[in-house]
């Protein structure tokens, strides 16, 4: 029985070898990085070595991570085994769909009601303490929108369920702008509104949300044609880098500038440093880097102050709650309002206090992802 | 030499998973080797060894029983309301005591019957115990099956190749087939009755796949490392899926296990030679244990005696009936059987188990199944279909006939090279990968 193959299998020693000592050879000549901008993510350092870690099994945990964080050719693998899971009829991998023509979407939101409503009755909670009128925008899921790019057999996208709900709960005192139908137009008529390596919506897709918000608050929205669109291309951003397949075309990041006059602050109370002063919305220095989308006000912060030194006689001062999907948007409202406070719950406390040395607001707006509406777990605690 | 610097490697290897239970299991290679010696020079000298060899076994099962089983009898304990007060300690389970356990018992009791003699040099004996290809998760090698070897091998160029080849079909077996399906039935089991009758039915399919590859496929790994090392073990999965009856089922399945129960436990006790009264309570006393040996939770129990009660009527009821079925017909009957042991098998929470059971014949979910389950099923199919194939023995079969040549030592080359690229590819990734028999 041992023999039975012994032909066939004679180079396989070699083969078995060389794999080991190639692996082995790589994973100690080349050098490690700290952080993978591909996958967005801290790299497990190297383990320390003692007694103690070695009893507990730390030390053995640890080195199993670094040994798969650090593999050599590491992307690589990630793309085969993503190119693997797609020639088995799997195209769900690592909770992103693989879609037509190298659209990647993440996979549907669990529809979670409670937690939908915890949200959206905090900003109602908000919003009376402030006595002021409060919108919703909800940014509808790229699946959704873009279904035709999904593939054939997918989870159901429960855009229309949520966006029931929280019509409901939003009632007759919260305004729900409706940004869906503007965005399927849009995207049937070829206009490009979510990217597709992340998922976020591209400024283009921002820009209609933003005739729609102007139409319901009963202003003239800025036509695109006062807007000089700057491209900036390479922007492989979050859903890819989940799965890795190779040769995949970037996107391309618009900027839709304006002669703005603004001062924008960007303050980061959970690090601890100093807020950064700036006349633009740009972060140019970020499209080289691993996160091009960043370009919009350097990424994620605490609160954003951004003062419109341009500003018409009557416009109000804005205060908005959002998660990331916010940031391109962003710079279309500048114009409209003399100020506008951007807090981003997910990395701020003690909204209550802040708000006591603020002046007083006109309006409350609320941008997110519609996901991250049903399920964030920061904004619900904003009052606490 | 050889076997000192094995038997450091498997300490190595073992103390990685377990750093303080190392100990543990050097203290029972120790105490073994000791009874064998002891065993054996009370033989020499004409004196009566039973009691070495009762205290062994005493011993043994005293060790597995205190590190596996306190929580279950604390369980079992609390229930009676005298006891209900007591208190027992938290036991981390050592991995693979179950398997090292049974290793040790085979040699003491293989000594005892004068089958082989007792090994002699303890660091023989220790690479015996510790073996690392099948410590973890067998084979179960009885002692002496491999005797010879430990002291007389031959590596040989073409058994390493051989081992290569069966070392890369087991890792392929685990990581591109055995994970993968098991991370499909993991949505499957949170809540049952949501389902679907149909989504019931496909998830423990998937999981009957997910155990067999799962566990042939470390099988394969450790006879394949172990061919390297110039062992060879007894191969321990069949093809059981293409079983046409539970008796033939257990033939195919975890075969050094049932051997193991067979000789050390069922033939003692009189095996089928003491009359069927006998023999129904023989085949209890084995299936219950058996069940319990693969958990500390009364569900294995119940496995077992499922399965006792499935061969008692195999073995006294349909063979006498004269009625001898078409074989597709033969096979489906021992396939649902298997698939239901295997509902009682995974889940320790009876809740659980009745709600899958229940959902498996139409109670929960009304529609076939549930809408977030399908459009994942239906993704699934090409990986259930690969795994079905691969639990035929078609492939193998086809690769045995076909002559060495030039074309067929390139095909086997790039297969292998394949597999190890593309396992590397999912563990790299970070993929999901529990091991199901851990238990033990």
């Amino acid at each position: 029985m041992a023999d039975s193959h012994a032909g066939k299998t004679g180079p396989l020693p070699a083969l078995f070898c060389c794999f080991l000592a190639a692996v082995l050879i790589m994973f100690i000549a080349l050098p490690k990085a700290g952080f993978s901008n591909a996958e967005r993510r801290r790299l497990q350092e190297p383990p320390v070595f003692s007694v103690r870690t070695v009893f507990d099994g730390s030390f053995e945990d640890k080195s199993e991570d670094y040994v798969s964080d650090h593999f050599p050719f590491r992307l690589f693998f990630v793309g085969l085994n993503s190119y693997m899971n797609l020639a088995t009829g799997r195209t769900l991998i690592n909770e992103t769909y693989v879609g037509k023509d190298s659209w990647f979407m993440q996979q549907p939101a669990e529809l979670d009601e409670q937690n939908l409503e915890l949200n959206l009755e905090a900003v109602r909670e908000l919003k009376n303490s402030l006595g002021i009128p409060a919108s919703i925008l909800a940014v509808p899921s790229t699946g959704f929108v873009m279904g035709d790019k999904l593939p054939k057999v997918h989870l159901p996208y429960e855009d229309m369920q949520i966006r029931q709900a929280a019509q409901q709960i939003a009632g007759s005192d919260m305004q729900w702008i409706d940004v869906l139908p503007a965005l399927q137009e849009a995207a049937a008529n070829g206009t490009q509104v979510y990217y597709r390596t992340d998922h976020h919506w591209t400024t283009a897709g921002a820009y209609e949300a933003y005739r729609v918000f102007a139409a319901s608050h009963g202003f003239t929205p800025a036509a695109p044609d006062e807007f000089a669109i700057e491209t900036y291309g390479g922007f492989r951003g979050t859903t890819f880098a989940k799965v890795q397949l190779w040769n995949v075309p970037a996107d391309d990041v618009e900027l839709w500038t304006y002669p703005a006059n603004v001062q924008v602050t960007e303050m980061d109370a959970d690090t601890g440093m100093e807020p950064v002063e700036t006349d633009s919305f740009y972060d140019m220095g970020q499209l080289e880097g691993y996160d091009p989308y960043a370009v919009f006000f350097g990424g994620n912060h605490s609160v954003v102050r951004i003062r419109n030194e341009a500003a018409p006689q009557d416009a109000g001062r804005l205060l908005m709650l959002k998660d990331s999907y916010a940031n391109c948007f962003l710079p279309f409202l500048a114009r409209h309002y003399s100020e506008i406070v951007v807090v981003d719950p997910r990395y701020f406390r003690g909204l209550t206090d802040f708000l006591a040395g603020e002046e007083p607001f006109d309006e409350l707006l609320c941008v997110y992802g519609i996901s991250q509406l049903v399920n964030d777990e920061d904004l619900g605690q904003i009052n606490l | 030499m050889r076997n000192g610097f094995l038997l450091g490697a498997n300490l190595v290897f073992y103390g990685w998973g377990e750093p303080v239970y190392v100990f543990l299991m050097l203290g029972s290679i120790t105490m073994n080797y000791l009874f064998g010696r002891w065993i054996e020079r009370r033989q020499n000298h004409e004196q009566n060894a039973r009691f070495v060899l009762v205290l062994s076994v005493v011993a043994n099962l005293g060790l597995l029983g205190f590190f596996k089983y306190t929580g279950l009898f604390e369980q079992m304990f609390s229930a009676i309301p005298a006891f209900s007060g007591v208190m027992f300690p938290e036991i981390l389970l050592p991995i693979g005591i179950s398997f090292y356990t049974f290793q040790t018992m085979s040699y003491v009791i293989d000594v005892y019957r004068e089958e082989v003699p007792a090994q002699h040099n303890f660091v023989a004996f220790g690479t015996y115990v510790s073996l690392f290809p099948q410590l973890i998760a067998g084979p179960i090698v009885r002692y002496r099956d491999v005797d010879e070897q430990l002291t007389n091998r031959t590596e040989s160029l073409s058994m390493f190749g051989s081992g290569v080849l069966m070392f890369t079909v087991g890792l392929a077996k685990k990581v591109l087939i055995a994970n993968q399906l098991g991370e499909f039935f993991n949505l499957f089991q949170t809540a049952p009755l949501e389902n679907g009758i149909l989504g019931s039915w496909i998830g423990i399919v998937a999981f009957m796949f997910q155990i067999y590859f799962d566990f042939s496929g470390y099988s394969d790994m450790a006879i394949g490392l172990g061919r390297m090392f110039g062992f060879e073990f007894l191969r321990n999965f069949n093809y059981p899926y293409i079983s046409k009856s539970i008796t033939e089922f257990w033939r195919r399945w975890h075969i050094s296990l049932s051997t193991w129960f067979r000789d050390y436990l069922y033939i003692p006790l009189g095996g089928s030679r003491r009359g069927t009264g006998r023999t129904v309570l023989n085949l209890f006393i084995v299936w219950a244990l058996t069940g319990l040996w693969h958990g500390a939770s009364v569900n294995f129990i119940l496995w077992g005696l499922y399965y006792f009660a499935l061969l008692a009527l195999e073995k006294f009821i349909y063979t006498r009936s004269g009625w001898e079925p078409p074989k597709a017909l033969r096979w489906l009957y021992t396939i649902v059987c298997v698939l239901i042991g295997w509902v009682i098998f995974n889940f320790t929470d009876f809740a659980l188990m009745n709600q899958y059971l229940a959902s498996m014949f139409g109670a929960g979910n009304a529609a076939l199944i549930s809408p977030q389950l399908a459009p994942l099923a239906i993704n699934m199919i090409p990986m259930m279909l690969i795994a079905a194939f691969a639990s035929t023995p078609v492939a193998a079969g086809i690769y045995e006939r076909v002559p060495e040549s030039g074309g067929s030592t390139a095909f086997t080359f790039v297969f292998a090279a394949a597999m190890l690229v593309l396992c590397t590819a999912s563990m790299v990734s970070g993929a999901y990968n529990p091991f199901l028999y851990f238990r033990f």
